[in-house]
């Protein structure tokens, strides 16, 4: 049972989730452009395949954690990832062909020309601009079903088989070579998001008509009844929770020396997913979810005595940190972690502590509105309010006054 | 620095650059060239804006220390070659002259560290988020001496400028006569006290060698003076100044 300044900031931080969450017209609108885009790659010509390509939402936007992202301290465009899945076989194609078939088809309408940018190592990607100045950027991965040897494996793995027939194969282009290959027996944002679900769907039949119920009475104007409401606009405190902490991360790690250290989101939602124990408010998962997940930090100091611990959410494995993809235990989300000279895994560590300051913070204030002026403050730019305390990571390194500058120059070669 | 004295002093300052910079270290290179390297970690506040930053340096201990400014390479490769950096991918911290008078006015380890270095890479990390200088920067070459000088001068024009650099060059300062500015005031009460300040920081040589340069800058980019012309002008306005 949550004690009466708990609730209290369980209402601020579910609050607070809402208002980083897509508004039900964004989303609307977001649904519409990359439904238009399925329907234009629909009427594409891709040599040698048997049926229409499929596109889906992949990503935060697919499960339901789509945060409006905070890029160098200012709210940047949504970013929805697309999968546009052509029902081919992989030794029908090529990688090449796979990647120029969807960008031609792209590139044969005018509107999308213009606004796609530059081939990127996997996708495409569409930036709109929109009226409210709120835009998307907009990711369209080309895949085909993988084969059936990858399948294979993951099932061998023990990977279920409903996540594991949805694996993909996609293209991956090198960069200085511009050569192309396939990425086979890895990818599988469609299985990813069964899991999710999965995880997620016992707390979302408890909230799923309450919640409609909300969204009828506020969106008058878009929902004229309950059946109307999308089930993609139904949060569960899960959900709620991978919001806060992932925008939690980009406030507090901006301006940070570890800020291109900071924990990715795919690494945020997995372990929050799996360490989720079907808390039914806001507070009580975050706090679960940090508790449980601190608990590997003993696992740094493994890492100095190079010891391994081949099991758990992390793991350390073969000298090096490892957390499996759950739908593809093969993949390392936390590859990265074991870079030369990385603060990977001391950044996710000092986060977590972040993330329990800040909770145990908020719940010693006296009210609603000075929990909110904290954590205001802390999600949009790291708590650097002069009116807060100074977040003891800004005292590392000695502060350093500049009174007279010199300007720098550049010889030219003259002497 | 080879002397006990010299390195007593230099260990000296060693120790007090570690206390305040704990990543920094004394070694000596393979070449046998004495350095201070290691990570510099700093966090400055500008308009606002706390920027915290680590950068991977070497600073090269000049022989003639204290008297000459070390040179500082920047090893981590965050910094790129076109940003402001000499021939031989040292940081240039400012136009030479300016960072010789800088460095006077605190000639240790941890001075030059904290007043010279320190402004220079938390310039760049500023330039890296922004694009923007937060202190300014001079144009590369000669024409950035000039502005050196124009701004130790105190003016925005050329000839004055010339004048008063003559000054150095030609080591005949003269407090009694008019200061080539053209304030029409004795030299001893207008820019005296800067010539004669400039005056100790490097040999008449290096400033003639200045004085070459920037003549040689002002009339190649712009080919329409006439140096006659100018100078006449600058000694009209002074006797000008003068009957008044």
């Amino acid at each position: 049972m949550l004690n009466e300044r708990e609730r209290e900031l369980d209402l601020v931080l579910g609050q607070m989730a809402e208002s980083l969450d897509i508004s039900p017209s964004k989303y609307k609108q977001a649904v519409e452009r990359y439904q238009a885009v399925g329907k234009w790659l629909e009427g594409g010509d891709y040599n040698g395949c048997p049926g229409l390509p499929e596109v889906s939402p992949q990503g935060s936007f697919r499960l339901g954690t789509v945060t409006r992202p905070l890029r160098n301290g200012k709210e940047a465009n949504y970013d929805i990832d697309l999968v546009c899945r052509l029902p081919m076989a992989i030794t029908v194609t090529t990688p090449e062909a796979l990647k120029a078939g969807v960008g031609n088809r792209l590139k044969e309408h005018a509107q999308y020309r213009r606004m796609l940018d530059t081939e990127g190592r996997r996708c495409w990607t569409l930036e709109y601009a929109e009226q409210d100045d709120i835009g998307f950027h907009m990711d369209v991965l080309p895949a085909v079903p993988d084969d059936n040897s990858a399948k294979v494996d993951l099932i061998l793995q023990g990977i279920p088989w409903q996540y594991a027939q949805q694996a993909v194969a996609i293209t991956e282009k090198q960069q200085y070579t511009a050569t192309y290959s396939w990425k086979s027996g890895g990818s599988n944002p469609a299985g990813y998001a069964a899991w999710f679900d999965d995880i997620n769907r016992p707390m979302f039949t408890k909230v799923v008509a309450g919640q409609k119920r909300l969204l009828v009475e506020n969106q008058r104007l878009i929902y004229a009844s309950v059946d109307d409401v999308p089930d993609a606009l139904v949060r569960t405190p899960l959900q709620r929770a991978i919001q806060i902490l992932k925008r939690h991360r980009d406030g507090r790690f901006l301006k940070h020396r570890w800020e291109e250290d900071k924990p990715i989101s795919i690494i945020i939602t997995t372990l929050a997913a799996q360490a989720y124990q079907a808390e039914g408010d806001v507070y009580s998962a975050l706090r679960g979810i940090v508790d449980r997940l601190a608990g590997y930090r003993l696992l740094l100091e493994m890492n100095r005595r190079n010891e391994g611990s081949p099991t758990g959410l992390i793991q350390r494995r073969d000298g090096g940190w490892y957390i499996p993809n759950p739908v593809n235990h093969g993949e390392n989300f936390a590859d990265r972690w074991n870079d030369k000279g990385s603060h990977r895994a001391e950044a996710f560590f000092q986060w977590l502590s972040w993330v329990q300051e800040d909770l145990s913070t908020g719940t010693s204030l006296r009210n609603r509105t000075a929990m909110r002026s904290f954590l205001e403050p802390v999600f949009r730019y790291g708590g650097s309010n002069p009116a807060r305390p100074a977040p003891q990571h800004t005292m590392v390194y000695p502060a350093v006054a500049i009174t007279s500058p010199t300007k720098p120059w550049g010889d030219n070669g003259i002497r | 620095m080879a002397s006990a004295e010299g390195n007593k002093m230099l260990q000296d300052q060693v120790e007090a650059l570690r206390a305040r910079f704990p990543g920094l270290d004394l070694r000596t290179r393979d070449d046998g060239q004495l350095v201070v390297s290691g990570v510099l970690g700093f966090s400055v506040t500008h308009e606002g804006q706390t920027i915290e930053t680590e950068y991977a340096i070497e600073i090269v201990i000049p022989k003639d220390c204290p008297d000459a400014v070390p040179g500082v390479f920047e090893v981590g490769g965050r910094i790129p070659e076109d940003f402001h950096k000499l021939t031989d991918g040292s940081l240039c911290l400012g136009a030479p002259l300016e960072v010789q008078v800088s460095f006077a006015s605190n000639p240790t380890l941890l001075g030059f560290v904290e007043y010279q270095l320190i402004p220079y890479l938390f310039s760049h990390a500023w330039w890296e988020r922004s694009e923007k200088m937060p202190f300014g920067e001079r144009e590369h070459g000669t024409a950035g001496i000039l502005q050196s000088y124009q701004e130790l001068f105190g003016t925005n024009d050329t000839i004055p400028t010339l004048n008063l650099l003559r000054i150095l060059a030609d080591d005949n300062y003269r407090g009694h006569t008019l200061c080539p500015c053209g304030s029409g005031s004795k030299l001893r009460h207008c820019h005296g006290s800067t010539l004669l300040r400039l005056k100790q920081h490097r040999s008449k040589q290096r400033f003639l060698l200045d004085h070459i340069d920037i003549l040689h800058h002002v009339f190649s980019s712009d080919p329409s003076l006439n140096l006659c012309e100018l100078a006449a002008n600058s000694i009209r306005k002074k006797s000008h100044r003068r009957r008044r």
